[in-house]
């Protein structure tokens, strides 16, 4: 047991682990692109056949909800668990590779290295000494140590060595990132409202689940309007609104597209808007005796034809039907007949459709009220994940394009004339030889 | 003399540019590979006038924005981008060699834009989601992701041809298979870097247009995806018995979801960013 839990372990502080669990939440997240996201239980089965073994997977799995599925979630779980173990496995050795004092330095050490070089000059020791330290103070070498013995003299310099904690910083950021999505999705909201124009609410519908919430004021659409390109494209929505605190106007703002309003830290966007209808001027004819009758309809009550024993009332509108512009439905029952329903085009007067039991039916005036769609929502972490985004950019900079570099230097005075040993370590291999190299013409320079 | 002429003589420009880096490979000669430069930085300076007189014109018809708002304008812009990461690295890496296969991206991209019945290459104004400042920081560093990922791929083939043919014909002239690979590493930090810069105006700028810093709307999760299978390569250079071949590789794959968010998403997933498709 113990060596399981142990080599289990072992596989979370892994980079082995950290490569894997990428490419598992890449994949997984390409099956939520490829499966319909947001679908009930009932159209995925209505999709696939009730008896289709991959509807069954796709409920089990809760794949319509991927993102938001607990062994999704659990993955990215695991990748936060993998960051932490590792930067906590490897933190300290990077501390003690910052803080590494060498206790004495020879020659013979230093030639171990990959990147050696050594000079000889006929200067004496502390000529050398004194202009290799002016050489490093002019270059923005920091001091790290200095030996000083009996005709040797020793220095390790540094340069951009904060830079060896880029890479934690990257990974502190990703974490911030992940809490504060976290922080979000369990403290704060997300949700939808529909305001008429000319109504106020303080009803949010949330997103995701079937449950409201109440805001502590109130929001009024007081005009909703769309504005138009020349050429006809709708170039702004725009929703002109008041916020009531106790029936009181405290606030007016006007929300776009892109121009949100936030007021007591709940953010409101422009995001769809509609139309209904409230009232309309109808012209029934009879058909039988072509007697004509001007009706105003509403929504909210059912008119009786006069003289005969039938009513009616508006029941839906749409901005455009079928290409044919606005249309109006109007339901009807008559006596002793089933009830029965009819879209009227509003715009084509005469279309032979526009009729509902023995009546033509022409539309004279419609009165179409807008109601503006705006997304709600109050996120008390949205400011860790923005931290994190900046940070994610700046320490992925600082990681690949900052170089942590540590020079050895050995100075000894062998009878007449003074050798210099001199090597370079950087924690970016792959571009220390040619920074050598200069870093030696450099020296050679001032010797 | 208006933008889409120039553009489209862009388009043979690239043509004209890959042939001569086809060149360099079959004669063996360096003078194609210099006049492929010389092409490459002429076309490159064109296609950019292009572009801005592109602008200019938006304004001229009162629509003044960015090009950088449909298919055609992102087509044209990734083209430009391909190249001119390509050029940027050429500077300090032998790499003249791979040329054939960023120039032949530039052209197909290019092509498709001109000749493609599909794309509307109108000025069209900007629909009221668009109309942000967000917009042009979002765009060009996530193209510069895109391209550099591109450039990746041509240095990934040559690397995965070279170490299988060695040195029989045409692929004796690819340079190195270590210097690719060393190559190939940079190309992929410099891309990377740019890619999550792409993906975090994108989410700050969703934030403060609907309120939400992330939706999993399908380009969102495939640019995320791309994402991902880069992070996964950088990590597993680290990694001991991964070889290069398999990096290499893993990058052609990068790539493939490259393309696929930036047109598989469009033509058969629907999100936030249909109005890329036409």
């Amino acid at each position: 047991m113990k060596q399981i839990l142990n080599s289990c372990y072992r596989f979370l502080t892994s980079l082995r682990c950290a490569v894997i669990i990428l490419l598992l939440l890449a994949v997984a997240s390409i099956l939520g692109t490829l499966l319909p996201q947001g679908m009930t239980e009932e159209g995925i089965l209505a999709l696939y056949g009730e008896t289709s073994l991959k509807a069954r997977v796709i409920i089990l799995l809760g794949l319509t909800d991927l993102y938001h599925s607990l062994w999704f979630q659990a993955l990215i779980g695991i990748l936060a668990v993998n960051i932490s173990l590792c930067t906590a496995e490897r933190f300290p050795k990077t501390l003690k590779l910052w803080s590494h004092e060498d206790k004495d330095l020879h020659p013979e050490r230093l030639r171990k290295f990959s990147n050696f070089s050594e000079f000889t000059s006929q200067k004496n020791l502390d000529e050398v000494t004194s202009q290799l330290k002016n050489f490093f103070n002019i270059n923005r070498w920091k001091t790290l140590k200095e030996i000083n013995r009996e005709q040797r003299w020793a220095g390790v310099f540094t340069k951009g060595q904060v830079f060896l904690f880029s890479v934690y910083g990257v990974h502190a950021s990703v974490l911030l990132i992940l809490i504060g999505a976290f922080a979000g999705s369990v403290l704060g909201f997300k949700g939808t409202m529909a305001i008429l124009e000319g109504d106020s609410t303080s009803v949010v519908n949330l997103l995701r689940k079937d449950k409201i919430m109440i805001l502590p004021f109130e929001i009024r659409c007081d005009r909703f309007y769309i504005q138009f390109y020349p050429d006809g494209t709708p170039s702004e929505y725009v929703s002109e609104v008041t916020i009531l605190e106790d029936g009181k106007e405290v606030r007016k703002a006007a929300i776009k597209v892109n121009d949100p309003l936030t007021y007591r830290d709940v953010s409101f966007y422009q995001a769809t808007y509609g139309t209904i209808i409230k009232r309309a001027i109808v012209n029934f004819t009879d058909e039988r005796t072509n007697e004509e009758i001007k009706l105003e309809l509403t929504t909210e009550s059912e008119e009786v034809i006069p003289g005969k024993n039938a009513v009616v009332q508006l029941m839906d509108y749409r901005e455009e039907f079928g290409g044919f512009g606005p249309a109006i439905a109007i339901g009807m029952l008559e006596e002793g007949k089933e009830p029965q329903a009819s879209w009227i085009l509003v715009k084509h007067p005469n279309f032979h459709g526009n009729r509902i039991g023995d009546y033509r039916v022409a539309v004279l005036d419609v009165e179409p009220t807008y109601y503006t769609g705006l997304q709600v929502k109050r996120d008390p972490g949205v400011w860790l994940v923005l931290i994190g985004f900046l940070g994610l950019v700046v320490f992925i900079l600082a990681t690949f394009y900052g170089r942590a570099t540590k020079v050895w230097c050995v100075v000894e005075e062998t009878g007449n004339s003074t050798k210099i040993h001199v090597a370079m370590k950087s924690n970016k291999s792959g571009l220390t030889d040619e920074n050598f190299s200069n870093f030696c013409i450099g020296i050679e320079k001032i010797l | 003399m208006n933008s889409s002429f120039i553009l489209s003589l862009t388009t043979y420009g690239w043509l004209i540019c890959s042939i001569l880096y086809m060149g360099l490979l079959v004669f063996r000669r360096i003078f194609f590979g210099k006049l492929a430069v010389i092409g490459s930085i002429i076309v490159l300076i064109a296609q950019l006038a292009g572009m801005m007189l592109r602008w200019k014109e938006s304004y001229d018809l009162g629509i003044g924005h960015i090009p950088l708002s449909n298919l055609y304008e992102s087509l044209v812009f990734g083209s430009w981008s391909i190249m001119f990461v390509y050029l940027l690295f050429l500077r300090k890496w032998r790499i003249i060699e791979i040329g054939i296969i960023p120039s032949l991206l530039a052209f197909l991209a290019m092509a498709y834009a001109s000749f493609s019945p599909n794309v509307e290459s109108r000025i069209q104004p900007l629909i009221p989601a668009l109309k942000s400042n967000w917009l042009t920081a979002h765009v060009i560093t996530c193209f510069l992701g895109y391209a550099a990922f591109a450039v990746s791929f041509g240095a990934s083939m040559a690397y995965i041809v070279k170490t299988k043919y060695e040195d029989r014909g045409l692929f004796k002239f690819i340079p190195d298979a270590k210097n690719l690979d060393k190559f190939n590493h940079q190309v992929i930090i410099f891309g990377f870097l740019w890619l999550t810069i792409g993906i975090l105006t994108g989410a700050v700028w969703a934030n403060s247009a609907w309120g939400s810093y992330w939706s999993w709307d399908p380009k969102e999760t495939w640019s995320l995806i791309t994402w991902l299978v880069y992070a996964a390569i950088l990590h597993a250079r680290s990694l001991q018995n991964w070889s290069s071949r398999r990096i290499a590789i893993l990058s052609v794959v990068g790539f493939g979801c490259v393309l696929f968010t930036y047109f598989g998403v469009n033509f058969w997933l629907s999100g936030l960013h249909s109005y890329g498709s036409r």
